[in-house]
């Protein structure tokens, strides 16, 4: 009894000698790392001071007071308001129009789906230079339209349009392929009984077959995209530094300025687990829908 | 109701002939089972029938109208998938009244949001869920009108599909293997109740099933398909006394009939190495015997044929499957050792037999049905050869 007792034990030692190499990593990379933000959201510490003090929930406090926080969070909504619908709808149209195509499925697949390939960083200098509001190639179109020039980065009402229109195209490609992959699984055989039953109409077999089944991709694209709205930074690094005057300073680009460009880490940390919180609740949104409403 | 023609219907994907020239007159009110081994274009033939694949040449005749070319929704007919294919996101409710929404509403007022204001679909919506009712009533399946198919059994599954199927009242009801998904007592249990329903609506149906058994027990008449072609067309009975070939013969009657090879001379027939007293009139070479299981009387086991010109045959025995009211007696005959026969034993009052390893077996020359080395059944009977005389 006891031996086996024993080997129980030396066993049990013998599992968690096993995981802790994976355990310590984990804990190392990301644990470690969310406790020292966690921590440093509650001091006053920066970048060019060896001393800080805990002042509590101070940071958190001054969020919701800071114009430029304030600031931040609206042109992070506007923005997600411009670039979801079209980061939703467009992709959602071209996966149910390529699906139906058997010969040039594949080509116009890896057309929608290369610039989710490139590197978005580069790819923005090249869009700075397409949408230049001097010799701008977007510019050049619109007036051959007759159309007047647009300063697509440095007006304050357009910049927002502008980096969304960057966004939507890197990530049409991706989200289609994700409806197309939802698409796929939806049974033949429903649109045949749908025939059957008189829905031959595009729209009844839209509203009828397609749209519910889709639910589950539907809602995993909606919740990605709203996760990469609030995520943008890049293109704003790169393009337009947050102006002009404040008008694309984003939420992590806000964080990003207060930390490394302003030193204040405390309060950039503080922003940063806030962010978090804003990405989980998505998740959270995601992960109860998914597991309950939508899925048959 | 409805009456059903195909005439020389032909179809193919990719260079391979699934349908070669099927044409089958279905009855008003007729159940018509097509059977067939998998890859027979049984279930091709239900698709043409239904709209939902378009024959290569061919007309379809519904009530003397063509509709070959017409959309499954015009041709008043309904269909029951083998896999049931319900609306997983819908209630049992919503799945039977989808025919009916669509058939009775506008398309404006089928849309979401702009449904919701519709007068049309206002107006119409009580006389839908009346008649969902009452069909769900007919099918007992009441208590399940707000479930969702994930939640049902199989069997229950299968009853909403029969439901939304019957609530447009069609003149034809097609099913695709309906039965399939089923576990076998089940599958006995809902076989009947399609009779039953078939028998109470009046409808004409045409059933495909891989199931000799299913389309014996269901069907008016019973339509063999193999490899794209129309064996036989005929009464469940028909097909099993009076096959047009000896495909038909094979596949027809479980277990399956027995196949002896015979070399015909004018007087008398080789059987392997023995010599019957039997002839074809005006005809000679090698033929086929087909034989039923139950054709073969072991003597002293079973009553003797009522022939006047039984042929005595030994035969031995090498297993025996004891399935309570019977046996079924695996074996050979002494004259033929190489090909293999099943015989049928009734058991009288299921005493046990104590069969020993070989024993005499009677057959009655009328029982034997008589192919040509095509395969193509010779409509004549073995004629005996009595002792000396050659009539």
């Amino acid at each position: 009894m006891s031996a086996a007792r024993a080997r129980a034990a030396s066993q049990g030692r013998l599992a968690y000698m096993l995981v802790a190499p994976a355990t310590l990593l984990i804990l190392l990379i990301y644990i470690l790392p969310i406790i020292t933000v966690l921590v440093m959201s509650f001091t006053d510490y920066t970048l060019v001071s060896d001393y800080f003090e805990f002042i509590g929930f101070e940071n958190y406090a001054k969020m919701f007071t800071d114009s430029a926080f304030l600031n931040a969070l609206e042109n992070t909504v506007i923005y997600a308001v411009i670039f979801l619908p079209a980061a939703f709808i467009i992709p959602l149209v071209l996966a149910l129009m390529i699906q139906k195509r058997k010969q040039f499925r594949s080509i116009l697949e890896v057309l929608y789906f290369l610039p989710v390939t490139s590197t978005l960083a580069a790819m923005s200098l090249v869009w700075g230079a397409l949408m230049d509001g001097n010799q701008g190639a977007l510019n050049e179109l619109l007036s051959s339209f007759g159309a007047g020039p647009v300063n697509w980065l440095g007006s304050e009402g357009v910049v927002l349009i502008s980096l969304a229109l960057v966004a939507i195209w890197s990530v049409i490609g991706f989200n289609m392929v994700l409806f197309l992959a939802g698409l796929t699984t939806i049974p033949t055989r429903l649109y045949e009984a749908a025939a059957m039953d008189g829905a031959d109409h595009p729209l009844d077999r839209f509203f009828r077959v397609t749209w519910p089944m889709l639910g589950p991709t539907a809602l995993f694209v909606a919740v990605i995209s709203s996760i990469n709205a609030f995520k943008l930074f890049d293109t704003v690094a790169i393009l337009t530094q947050g102006g002009p005057d404040h008008a694309s300073e984003v939420y992590l680009y806000l964080a990003y300025l207060e930390g490394f460009e302003y030193f204040n880490m405390g309060y950039a940390a503080a922003l940063s687990l806030f962010f978090l919180l804003i990405i989980f609740v998505f998740a959270l949104i995601q992960t109860m829908f998914a597991d309950n409403k939508v899925q048959y | 109701m409805a009456r059903l023609q195909l005439k020389s219907i032909r179809k193919s994907f990719d260079g391979n002939d699934i349908l070669k020239g099927i044409s089958i007159d279905v009855k008003d009110g007729e159940f018509l089972s097509l059977v067939g081994e998998s890859g027979c274009g049984k279930s091709t033939l239900l698709r043409i029938i239904s709209g939902l694949e378009v024959p290569d040449s061919g007309e379809i005749l519904i009530d003397d109208r063509p509709v070959t070319r017409e959309a499954p929704k015009a041709r008043n007919i309904a269909m029951v998938f083998q896999d049931y294919a319900l609306y997983p996101h819908m209630t049992v409710a919503e799945n039977m009244a989808m025919p009916l929404i669509m058939a009775r509403l506008p398309l404006h007022a089928r849309l979401p949001l702009a449904g919701r204001f519709s007068p049309a679909a206002r107006r119409a919506r009580p006389d839908i869920s009346e008649k969902v009712r009452a069909v769900a009533a007919q099918l007992r399946i009441e208590h399940l009108m707000e479930r969702r198919p994930g939640q049902l059994s199989g069997g229950q599954r299968q009853r909403v599909a029969l439901g939304r199927a019957l609530v447009r009242d069609p003149g034809i009801f097609l099913m695709d293997e309906p039965l399939s998904n089923l576990d076998a007592k089940l599958r006995v249990e809902v076989r009947k109740e399609i009779t039953e329903l078939h028998a109470a609506s009046g409808l004409t149906f045409v059933y495909v099933t891989h199931d000799q058994t299913e389309a014996m027990t269901m069907s008016d008449r019973v339509a063999l398909l193999q490899k794209g072609t129309l064996l036989q067309v005929g009464a469940p009975g028909q097909l099993y006394a009076d096959p047009a070939n000896i495909e038909v013969a094979r596949f027809i009657g479980s277990p399956e009939i027995n196949f002896l090879p015979v070399e015909a001379a004018s007087d008398m027939m080789r059987l392997g190495n023995q010599h019957l007293p039997l002839r074809l009139s005006g005809r000679t070479g090698g033929f086929t015997f087909g034989l039923r299981p139950e054709a073969i009387h072991p003597a002293g086991f079973a009553a003797a044929p009522a022939s006047a010109d039984t042929i005595r045959l030994s035969f031995r025995r090498t297993l025996v499957e004891d399935l309570g009211h019977e046996l079924l007696i695996h074996g050979a005959f002494a004259a033929l050792p190489e090909t293999d026969v099943r015989v049928r034993l009734q058991k009288s009052h299921g005493r046990p037999l104590d069969l020993p390893e070989s024993f005499d077996t009677l057959i009655a020359p009328e029982d034997l049905l008589v192919f040509d080395e095509f395969g193509k059944r010779i409509q004549q009977k073995p004629l005996p050869v009595r002792q000396g005389v050659v009539a």
